[in-house]
């Protein structure tokens, strides 16, 4: 006896998305931070010799690209084992082995595991084809952005004030607008609020 | 009229939150990278654990508070039960504390629901589930499995479970052609024409005046024609009405489905397939809405079950009664032997639903025969299916069947007229290299519908109505 014989049952819920996207948007937030950081280390590898131990520096072998893009696929398999957060760790371990310095990689690498461990908290025990209204998304998009925003500001600062590496004009452009935002985001509500007539 | 069943109670209870564990590993994992960056002197580590553990401190603000309770609303109709067809629920959400609510919604002999859904800004929210079933009688409806958790997610209250109520389904009625008379119609009042001199009916015959007819029958043109100076009166005589009694006879002992290995009760029957009962219960209210809408009086007995019986009566309300007797049948027990046929009101048509796989509910019916009722046996097993059977099932099976064959045909041999409710496809011959040219040969035919099947026997009575009646 198959589902599909089965009787469906019909919700009358709002605009929904399947748990299935968001399984798989944690999968691969998780896989891109895992390619992010192999590929970093694939160029900050000294002494690369062959494709296979050039994915990394002496740390950072090729099959911990392997283990990181399985992991990955667990998140997306069986989020409710929560492997998102040791994926987060292992990345940030592996990070280690990259030359240090804060980039756009480094800002785009904490936006992927935000998403993932948000994503994959969301939906962890979730089946395939549960329902996700959108209005429960919405608030927990605006906490991501908000946080993320937050990062980046944090990042700016840090980049500024880290000597080792001058940064990049990309990222103080980067810095200097999201220090403007948060500020805009801070400043007290009634100041932006416009006259009553 | 509508049920209200409180998942949690009546007073609602002090709901417990925790931390949950996906935002706690979420935050824990946040301080292993800041933790790690810091002891490396390394930034941009740091920055990787920023993300969750600012998240987690916004979140940890923002926990789920107060009660969280699930009550149950569901639609009856006006006689308690619902339509199989449509199986319908509301739940009503109360979560003030809780950002939105984990929901899975399950039955059986349906594929389960899980969604996440909003709360409204009053924290609450309404919810309809509906289904359908391929069953009908009495059956659980949905259980609701709800997790409340909190505005940021990061804590969750206990799980709470609303258990199925019990509903009634009632049997989808079809359309079905006027039905086949009884032998002999009763009473003088009813919709059906009869050969007894009445009222109502059709005219008989002109007759004298004679003491007792009413004055208001006197045909005066007849009288004008036939006798001028009025020495003699003449009246007009009709034909009397008459009704019929049809008893629906259940017999309920075995709910058997189409897979003969199901047959035993040690494997349960595919919720998506009608059982003989669901058949035998769909053919009861078909025919009983088609008598109740013909104004004549219909009764139910159930073979298995002799304290239940429902006397003949016409109506609405006694349809509805009819319906909800019906649909909570059920199996009770072993089949009880019986030395006589229970008594039928006299001249009743017998409409006898059953599966035959015994010889029980044969002998009663060929005991009704003999005593002159006008029977007819459907068969309500439902197309058996013989693909899944070891080689000694399907021998069971095929000896089965000879022995249902032989009783009904021997019932057809007792003038019990026989049909089944639902037809058996029947297997088109394969077409061989041989056959390519060879003049097409008839194909055997489906036989027909439980429609075209009382037309059939239908056409006997009403070809001559009120045949019998008066004698």
């Amino acid at each position: 006896m198959s589902a599909r014989d089965l009787a469906s049952i019909e919700l009358d819920l709002r605009p929904s998305v399947p748990a299935a996207a968001l399984r798989v948007t944690a999968g691969v937030a998780g896989g891109l931070a895992v390619l992010l950081v192999g590929f970093q280390g694939w160029r900050d590898a000294v002494n690369a010799d062959g494709l296979w131990d050039g994915f990394g520096s002496p740390q950072l072998t090729g099959w911990s690209v392997v283990l990181g893009i399985l992991a990955s696929a667990w998140i997306v398999w069986r989020t409710q084992d929560h492997v998102a957060p040791l994926l987060a760790v292992g990345v940030g371990v592996a990070s280690l082995a990259t030359a240090g310095g804060i980039s756009w990689r480094t800002f785009v690498l904490a936006g992927l595991l935000l998403v993932m461990l948000r994503a994959s908290a969301l939906v962890g025990g979730l089946p395939w084809d549960a329902r996700v209204e959108i209005d429960v998304l919405r608030p927990v998009l605006r906490s991501t952005g908000a946080v993320l925003l937050a990062v980046i500001a944090a990042g700016a600062v840090a980049g500024f004030l880290d000597g080792t590496n001058p940064p990049d004009f990309g990222m103080k452009l980067l810095g200097f607008g999201a220090v403007v935002v948060a500020g805009v985001w801070l400043l007290p509500k009634s100041w932006l609020r416009g006259k009553d007539r | 009229m509508s049920l209200n069943g409180a998942g949690q109670g009546a007073a609602p209870p002090t709901t417990t939150w925790r931390p949950s564990t996906a935002f706690v590993l979420g935050a824990a994992a946040g301080v292993a990278l800041l933790g790690l960056g810091v002891l490396a002197g390394r930034p941009d580590v740091a920055l990787l654990g920023a993300g969750p553990v600012l998240g987690a401190a916004w979140s940890a603000r923002r926990g789920g508070t107060g009660p969280v309770e699930v009550r149950e609303e569901i639609e009856l109709d006006k006689n308690g039960a619902m339509p199989a067809r449509r199986l319908a629920a509301s739940y009503r959400i109360e979560a003030p504390g809780a950002g939105h609510v984990r929901l899975r919604v399950s039955r059986f002999g349906s594929v389960t629901v899980s969604a996440l859904v909003a709360l409204d800004e009053d924290g609450s929210r309404t919810l309809h589930a509906s289904t359908s079933s391929a069953r009908n009688g009495a059956q659980p409806l949905f259980t609701l499995d709800h997790l409340a958790v909190g505005p940021a997610g990061s804590t969750v209250a206990e799980p709470g479970r609303v258990d199925a109520t019990r509903i009634v389904a009632l049997p989808q009625a079809r359309r079905l052609p006027p039905l086949p008379l009884p032998f002999r119609l009763r009473g003088l009042t009813g919709a059906h024409a009869s050969r007894r001199p009445g009222d109502g009916g059709d005219l008989r015959d002109v007759h004298l005046f004679q003491p007792g007819d009413r004055l208001k029958r006197i045909d005066w043109r007849v009288t004008a024609r036939r006798s001028p100076q009025l020495e003699e009166l003449y009246v007009r005589r009709d034909f009397a009405l008459a009704d019929s009694v049809v008893v629906i006879v259940l017999d309920s002992r075995d709910d058997v489905g189409p897979d003969a290995a199901t047959w035993s009760g040690a494997v349960p029957v595919r919720p998506d397939e009608h059982t003989s009962l669901d058949i035998a219960r769909e053919a009861a209210a078909s025919l009983a809405n088609q008598v109740v809408a013909s104004g004549d009086r219909v009764a139910l007995r159930d073979l298995a079950d002799a304290r239940r019986p429902l006397d003949p009566g016409t109506g609405r309300r006694h349809l509805d009664r009819f319906l909800w007797h019906l649909a909570t049948t059920s199996p009770r027990g072993a089949a009880r032997d019986t030395v006589r046929a229970p008594q039928l009101p006299s001249g009743a048509l017998v409409i006898l639903l059953s599966t035959f796989l015994d010889p029980q509910s044969a002998l009663v019916a060929s005991q009704w025969r003999r005593q002159g009722h006008r029977v007819i046996a459907i068969d309500t097993l439902p197309p058996l299916r013989s693909g899944s059977l070891t080689a000694r099932e399907r021998l069971a099976v095929r000896l089965v069947t000879i022995e249902r064959t032989d009783r009904l045909a021997e019932l057809e041999s007792l003038g019990v007229e026989t049909f089944a409710w639902v037809r058996t496809p029947v297997k088109q011959p394969r077409k061989t290299s041989a056959d390519d040219g060879a003049p097409r040969t008839a194909v055997p035919e489906t036989p027909a519908g439980p429609e075209v099947q009382l037309l059939r026997l239908g056409y006997r009575s009403h070809g001559q109505p009120g045949k019998g009646v008066g004698r």
